[in-house]
């Protein structure tokens, strides 16, 4: 009884270390793809140090993001201040590290939201198909014909000023783009033989939904959401910079860089400018870096 | 299939695109109408906002006492007879408003299209013929750069050093603003005849006013270029890398061609097609009105038009914009499907 407990134990450890076998292979060689390519590494780092100085920016700054010292205005960068003062006497520096707690944020909850948006209904256009994902994908079509910027200025508009509303203008531009790329992935993968293999084999539609279409439309959509903090970044500076969401006040890139063009920039100030503008622009370039690494790493055609 | 016959289907599958996009401008009019409702596209002063006769007049005028499927029927059958409303930010029936500002967006995607697709083209093959190599790294920060560039921030940048400081220093200097210097306009006034500044003041022979408009184009359309740019060359190198792998060009190189022909005539031409395509898209979106860059360089066209209007809901306006930016897309779409086939004759309409 013993021996025969045993073995089936071991068959079933080897069974599973048989099937993680190829998997850990597959990692180890995506890593080692990764490594020669020097400018994804850069990408990764800057991200991660980003990310790390918006969670630790309380302990960091050494100013709060709305403190101001009215007796210091508009100076330029100097040891006290590295990045100079703003019109109001506020620390540029501080308040670039606290606009990356804001804007980082912001980017990731509104990628995230609109992944769960295109998943669930990219998967039933794509899976149910026929009539519902006719009327999904012309849905989709009318968001998409719609101008982004436009449609996420009204959105904000309509709601009123402020961040959150931001965060729901931006999730109404992009989810179609989510739905239509998981769509599209389910339709390739539904038709592919191992698909009909695990159809003929039994399994469910769930199982094989979840268990062999997902895991193999992952890399995509992940490259897609990486690529996209980015650009919801850049999108979010961009309203609150002509006066759409973030509160006067607020320590947020874009509108501190509306804050110093509108005091005294083309007249020399170039720091209040300057400054949050270059956070922007290493911010989405490090996550475009590692969008675009992860792209090249992990598209099979140009793997091998 | 036949060509007609594809244009024709293509059109009419537009409609249903168009009908749901005037469906949501319908809706937002009546959400963002404010206190007195979608009769606020219609209002043209503030006389007429506090006369309640006349307000009455107008709801009575457009139909905007009955039930709301009338009322979109009449919408509809208003937008057919020219009637969008009347835009207070523009000064003038909607219709007029884009008959005004479309051509400086026009002439703005245009010229800036013709800079990112060659700069773009350029840096996307020479990236891929020197794949992995220090130009390749260079090249691929540079289209990075470019796609993760807030635009708004590089046309500042772009003023501070082309205005200010070439000012300061008493060099010539590039004007940061505008479409064409006002003493120029009133000295030389432009015959209008397509509305684009360029094209007109050449067409006349108006020498001091195009020069005028030249100078004023460059920092708006480089800070438009550059993100453009930067996708183009991306899909350059990725579909210039795609062609290098295939089976005729390991051919044309065994039948010992050089390297310049069989990059320039044989890949080349093959890896264009996406980026026509691509090239095709972006100048619709740009003709839909770059907002933030039109904003920063006070280019009166679409994008800044619209921009104003939705900070101070001119609901009419923005229903106009998005009508039009929306008929822009579908056209635009249709075009780019047909010259692909004209570029990849292998392609058949179907």
């Amino acid at each position: 009884m013993n021996t025969m407990n045993n073995s089936f134990v071991r068959s079933r450890y080897g069974r599973w270390k048989e099937e993680l076998e190829p998997h850990l292979k597959e990692f180890r060689y995506t890593l080692h793809l990764l490594k020669r390519s020097p400018l994804s590494i850069a990408g990764i780092l800057i991200a991660a140090l980003i990310v790390f100085l918006a969670i630790a920016a309380p302990w960091i700054a050494p100013y709060g993001p709305e403190e101001r010292n009215w007796h210091a205005t508009k100076l330029p960068p100097s040891p006290e201040h590295p990045f100079g003062t703003d019109a109001m006497g506020g620390d540029v520096f501080s308040r670039v590290l606290w606009g990356a707690r804001v804007d980082v944020g912001l980017a990731f909850m509104v990628v995230a939201m609109d992944l769960l948006a295109g998943v669930i209904i990219g998967g039933i256009s794509g899976y149910m198909g026929g009539k519902w994902d006719e009327i999904l994908m012309r849905v989709t079509d009318i968001f998409l014909a719609f101008p982004g910027l436009i449609l996420s200025m009204a959105v904000c508009i309509a709601l009123g000023k402020s961040l959150t509303n931001i965060m729901i203008g931006l999730m109404v531009v992009w989810w179609p783009s989510y739905a239509r790329l998981i769509r599209g992935q389910i339709l390739a993968e539904r038709e592919k033989l191992y698909v009909t293999a695990a159809r003929a084999a039994g399994s469910s539609n769930w199982r094989i939904i979840f268990r062999h279409i997902v895991p193999n439309s992952i890399y995509p959509l992940l490259v897609s959401a990486t690529l996209d903090i980015g650009n919801v970044i850049l999108s979010a500076a961009g309203l609150s910079f002509i006066g759409f969401g973030a509160e006067a006040g607020v320590a947020e890139w874009g509108l501190m860089i509306s804050d110093g063009r509108a005091y005294g920039f083309l007249q020399g100030s170039w720091w209040m400018v300057v400054f949050p503008g270059l956070a922007i622009l290493i911010t989405a370039l490090a996550f475009n870096l590692v969008g675009d690494g992860l792209r090249d790493v992990l598209d099979p055609r140009l793997r091998r | 299939m036949k060509l007609r016959t594809y244009v024709a289907r293509r059109l009419i599958l537009a409609i249903p695109v168009l009908f749901g996009v005037s469906v949501l401008t319908f809706t937002l009019s009546h959400i963002v109408g404010g206190p007195i409702g979608a009769v606020a596209s219609y209002v043209r002063n503030e006389q007429q906002l506090h006369n309640p006769a006349t307000l009455d007049l107008l709801i009575k005028q457009h139909h905007l006492d009955r039930p709301i499927y009338e009322q979109y029927y009449h919408y509809i059958l208003e937008l057919l007879q020219g009637e969008w409303g009347y835009s207070r930010t523009g000064r003038q029936p909607v219709l007029d408003a884009i008959k005004q500002y479309f051509p400086a967006t026009f002439d703005l995607a245009i010229f800036a299209t013709i800079i990112s697709l060659v700069v773009g083209v350029m840096i996307g093959v020479l990236s891929a013929v020197k794949k992995d190599q220090l130009v390749d790294h260079a090249t691929r920060l540079v289209s990075l750069t470019g796609v993760s560039m807030p635009v708004f921030w590089l046309g500042l940048i772009l003023q501070y050093v082309f205005y200010y400081s070439l000012k300061i220093s008493g060099l010539p200097f590039l004007p940061p603003t505008g479409r064409v210097d006002a003493f120029v306009a009133l000295d030389q006034p432009l015959q209008t005849i397509t509305g684009l500044y360029l094209l007109d003041s050449l067409l006349t022979g108006n020498l001091p006013f195009f020069l005028s408009s030249l100078h004023h184009i460059i920092l708006p359309s480089i800070a438009l270029s550059y993100i453009s740019l930067a996708m183009i060359a991306r899909i350059m190198r990725s579909s210039m890398l795609e062609v290098m792998r295939q089976d005729y060009i390991t051919l044309a190189r065994s039948k010992g061609l050089s390297e310049r022909v069989v990059i320039y005539r044989h890949a080349l031409r093959n890896a264009a097609i996406p980026t026509i395509t691509s090239t095709g898209l972006m100048f619709g979106g740009l003709l839909a009105g770059a907002t933030l860059t039109e904003t920063i360089f006070a280019w009166p066209g679409l994008g800044k038009w619209a921009t104003e209007a939705i900070l101070t809901t001119d609901i009419a306006t923005v229903m106009g914009f998005t009508l039009v930016v929306a008929v822009i897309y579908v056209t635009v779409n249709l075009i780019v499907d047909l010259v692909y086939g004209f570029f990849d004759p292998r392609i058949r309409y179907g």
